[in-house]
């Protein structure tokens, strides 16, 4: 109805990816054009050698009809992501803090601007090995006991993305695991309208 | 000057909000007296919303370079230039020391006060709020009716720009990444008030029971919701309860076991939530405590808190 039902979950990646395209990037414009205005802040001037910040989508549009180099994020650097790597693996306990839309910025960067990547290829098999290692510590701390016991996760350092792929699992084990407990007073009034 | 600057003083200001209405009309009767310099001079007007002077930039100017300086410069020199430091600190690192300073600009730009942020970024915001929460969110009418006025004005622009054949190409290409924006910032607010209204319909009868929740609604969206229950119940009733006896007719009945006919949202309902700041302990039901410092994340039942998210101390994800 009002909202469809793959929606009611939860924010699908789509619409992190959306969300994500508001953080601003830096571009090297290949045009000039003088500052605009929008809803969102005044951005500009656009004079050919100096940079300028834009929000993402502005930039990757921008790029897609080959009008800007994006440059990419600091984080994205194949060093940093060497790092967090490295520490992702040597840390079994904990994540790792990465910037929120760590996941949907590098992954709109390399589909739309890896020309503008210094090693595209080198990068995403560096992103795909730390999603990957990240992927199984969750796996790994779901499994161990009394997670799907309680009601309370604590999930720090996972991105909202991440996240999103585990609530809707997560919010129904846990909708299953309270109808098995024997009902608390004061939830009686609460229980149902889910 | 310009009406479409979110920084200026009132944007919205009378003086300037009639403006287009009256230049429009002196441009379709072109024969008026002064009307040519009035639509020019209206027109020039409009190029310089689109194209803003440098200097009424200028606090937005500050702004992008504060940000600019969140993964350049040191931790410390922003929160006591920029941000006057109130809910910066400099401990980001301190929750694990294994950010690598790669979460360090992350977590200044993700603290970002309310009021820094520009209205897009807030409508996310609450949109993501409301489709994060089982309840029913404040109705943010304010930031709603904000982002319609920049919108009418946006579209007032682009339509005058658009039919005036002295509009320069990169004019056109700027007016095109108006509407892009435009249309982005619409998607946003349409999908807020679907949310709402898939959550109004689905508690509607709640929702017109209790009158403490009215405060929540809009106008449009409390007579909705008022009108919805009533249909569905006359619905009900012709279709089926009026041939029921008399005692089993009732919709907003408890049955033995304390279960109602009248559906609430699920407090229970694990949500997602950053803290922004230290909210203190949460008692979980089997007597464990769990300690929501500044800048965790959990996944914990909506009714623990609530408050915290009210409060605007713990963002929901």
């Amino acid at each position: 109805m009002a909202l469809p039902k793959h929606l009611q979950n939860g924010l699908t990646p789509d619409e992190l990816t959306f969300l994500a395209e508001e953080e601003t990037i830096d571009i090297v414009p290949l045009f000039s054009m003088t500052r605009v205005r929008l809803l969102s802040g005044i951005y500009g001037p656009f004079t050919p050698p100096s940079s300028a910040k834009v929000p993402l989508w502005l930039a990757l549009s921008l790029k897609r009809k080959r009008k800007c180099r994006i440059v990419p994020p600091e984080w994205l650097s194949i060093d940093r992501v060497q790092n967090v790597l490295k520490e992702e693996r040597e840390n079994a306990e904990s994540f790792c803090s990465l910037p929120r839309r760590f996941i949907e910025i590098s992954k709109v960067l390399l589909d739309v601007a890896q020309d503008d990547s210094m090693q595209p290829s080198l990068l995403r098999s560096l992103l795909k090995d730390l999603r990957e290692v990240r992927q199984a510590k969750i796996r790994i701390g779901l499994q161990s006991e009394g997670v799907m016991r309680g009601s309370y996760l604590q999930v720090t350092n996972l991105t909202p993305l991440e996240l999103s792929e585990l609530k809707p699992f997560l919010v129904k084990a846990m909708g299953i695991m309270q109808s098995l407990e024997p009902r608390g007073d004061d939830d009686e009034d609460e229980e149902e309208g889910q | 000057m310009s009406f479409f600057d979110d920084e200026d003083d009132d944007p919205l200001s009378p003086p300037t909000r009639p403006a287009p209405n009256e230049n429009y009309g002196m441009r379709a009767s072109s024969s008026r007296e002064g009307s040519v310099s009035g639509s020019s001079s209206f027109l020039d007007r409009l190029r310089s919303t689109v194209s803003p002077p440098p200097a009424q930039s200028h606090s937005h100017n500050e702004r992008s370079r504060a940000s600019a300086s969140i993964f350049d410069e040191s931790n410390t020199s922003i929160s006591g230039r920029e941000y006057g430091g109130s809910i910066l600190g400099e401990g980001e690192e301190e929750e694990d020391g294994m950010g690598l300073g790669l979460g360090l600009g992350q977590g200044l730009e993700e603290e970002e006060d309310e009021e820094d942020m520009n209205d897009v970024k807030r409508l996310g915001k609450i949109w993501v709020r409301e489709r994060g929460t089982p309840e029913l969110g404040e109705w943010k009418g304010e930031l709603i009716d904000q982002v319609f006025d920049k919108l009418e004005q946006q579209q007032k622009m682009v339509n005058t720009l658009r039919s005036d054949p002295q509009t320069s190409e990169e004019e056109h290409f700027k007016l095109m990444l108006v509407q892009t924006e435009m249309e982005r910032v619409k998607y946003l607010v349409r999908s807020y008030v679907r949310t709402r209204l898939h959550k109004i319909e689905k508690f509607a009868h709640h929702i017109t029971l209790s009158t403490d929740m009215h405060h929540l609604l809009s106008g449009a969206e409390l007579s909705h919701a008022r009108r919805y229950t009533e249909l569905l119940h006359t619905h009900f009733q012709h279709s089926a309860l009026d041939s029921l006896p008399e005692w089993l007719r009732k919709m907003d009945d408890t049955y033995g076991d304390g279960l109602s006919m009248v559906s609430k949202p699920n407090r229970n309902t694990p949500v997602l939530i950053y803290c922004r700041k230290d909210c203190g302990e949460i008692t979980l039901e089997g007597g464990e405590r769990a300690a929501l410092a500044r800048g965790t994340t959990h996944l914990v039942k909506y009714k623990l808190v609530d408050r915290w998210i009210n409060l605007g101390w713990a963002e929901v994800l």
